[in-house]
């Protein structure tokens, strides 16, 4: 338990002398700032689009973070902590905490802060800190999937990390201009089952719509 | 063992190998079934500096390798008086290549390494930072800690080595022998308790004791140091001789 700690000691104080962390939590608290600049403001509403936010944030801590040392210190690291699995695991345990602290501070900034249009219920902090917390953990396994070991000598991964976060956050807006899919046959074969099952769902808005 | 060989020939992969935390590409690593898996010091080739002091990071490094607080700025403090490097304030990323390559040596030696991996150690060292370095590891030779280095030096080989491979496009080309013209073998005559004593001077690589003689194998460059200690101890020199 000591290694652990002072491996998340370590990481903690390699990363905050790294200044990688400046950027994305520029765009966080900015967004975050100008989002509730003008009150008051609807309650889940607002804790949705932060939760996205912080998706996409993490995401981006993530990847920066993961590879931020040289891959000779990695392995140094790794034995000293006699163990590559502590040591990565300490790594995603102290991604998980950054974020979180961010998500702390997405849920109960505002009604501490008093922006909102009501007091939020406990359920609704309950499940806007639950939200904020699976999707920061959502961002670090999406930027973590980038890593150098996963995605090796790719120059263009962080294009294709980009395009990632961006279809997931417009997930919605993509879907909903999409053309609506030709409506399945009522018959549809036993082999197309699951076919068919995926286009009733991909068309449900585009009828709900009409 | 020493790994030698020609820029690009795989030493740096082969230790790297060695730690257990790279894969390979093709073949298959074999390892032998230990009770406990070795705890492993390793110096890269080329340390990325920090934006740590020297004492902070050997610091986060012992701590991580589980070593007490108070133990870890003990040996800490003695390392930098080893290595002669200055424990002061300047960060890692502010170093020159030879003080950088001090601290990654110190780092190996940290808690009580089974095996240390040292990928060309005297790399980047000043004449004497590399006798030091050379002394530290003899010490931990004969203390019974394993040693893999990728070296260029043939003093490292002739020092340390009990066996040198050399490595060509990652094929093992040869073994070559023991550069054997850097040893001397010193038989002497005393009692059984100063040939004792002489079993443990600097620069003994072997002793064979018998009928109150000491047949003692040691490098060329510390046998004035034994002879003059031997004499000192009542011992009786019977031969000198470059070693077969």
């Amino acid at each position: 338990m000591a290694s652990f700690l002072a491996l998340l000691h370590y990481c903690h104080t390699g990363y905050m002398r790294s200044f990688r962390y400046i950027a994305p939590m520029l765009l966080y608290f900015g967004s975050f700032a100008s989002l509730y600049m003008v009150a008051p403001n609807p309650v889940m509403s607002s804790y949705g689009f932060t939760a996205v936010l912080l998706y996409a944030v993490s995401a981006w801590i993530a990847f920066g973070y993961i590879d931020a040392e040289p891959e000779a210190q990695q392995i140094v690291t790794a034995l000293h902590a006699q163990s590559f699995l502590k040591f990565a695991t300490a790594k995603l345990a102290y991604l998980a905490l950054l974020t979180a602290l961010f998500a702390f501070v997405a849920v109960f900034g505002p009604p501490l802060a008093g922006v909102f249009e009501r007091a939020a219920t406990a359920e609704e902090l309950a499940l806007a800190l639950a939200g904020h917390l699976l999707l920061s953990w959502l961002g670090i396994g999406t930027g973590v999937l980038f890593s150098r070991r996963l995605f090796p000598g790719k120059s263009y991964k962080l294009h294709v990390l980009l395009l990632v976060i961006a279809s997931s956050v417009g997930a919605e807006g993509i879907r909903n201009g999409c053309p609506p899919s030709p409506r399945p046959s009522s018959g549809c074969s036993r082999r197309s089952a699951w076919s068919c099952a995926f286009l009733s769902v991909k068309t449900e808005p585009a009828r709900r719509r009409r | 063992m020493v790994v030698a060989g020609p820029n690009g020939s795989g030493k740096s992969a082969l230790l790297r190998l060695a730690t257990g935390l790279v894969n390979v590409d093709r073949g298959r690593i074999e390892r032998p079934g230990l009770p406990a898996p070795p705890r492993i010091g390793y110096a890269p080739d080329r340390l990325p500096p920090q934006k740590f002091t020297s004492t902070e990071y050997l610091l986060h490094m012992g701590r991580i390798r589980g070593v007490p607080r108070e133990k870890l700025l003990i040996q800490i403090a003695e390392l930098h008086e080893r290595f002669r490097l200055a424990a002061g304030p300047a960060r890692m990323s502010e170093f020159s290549k030879g003080m950088v390559q001090k601290v990654n040596l110190m780092q190996t030696l940290l808690g009580e390494p089974d095996l240390l991996l040292l990928d060309e150690p005297l790399s980047g060292l000043d004449d004497r930072s590399q006798r030091e370095l050379l002394a530290v590891l003899e010490e931990k030779k004969r203390n019974g800690v394993a040693i893999l280095a990728a070296a260029h030096e043939p003093e490292l080989a002739a020092r340390l080595a009990d066996r040198c491979v050399t490595l060509n496009h990652g094929e093992l080309a040869g073994e070559p022998e023991r550069p054997r013209a850097t040893l001397r073998r010193i038989v002497c005559a005393a009692s059984i308790k100063v040939l004792e004593e002489l079993r443990t001077a600097d620069g003994v690589e072997r002793a064979d004791l018998a009928d109150g003689r000491g047949s003692y194998l040691l490098r060329a460059e510390a046998a004035d140091r034994f002879l003059l200690t031997a004499l000192s101890a009542g011992a009786s020199i019977e031969s000198v001789t470059p070693d077969a």
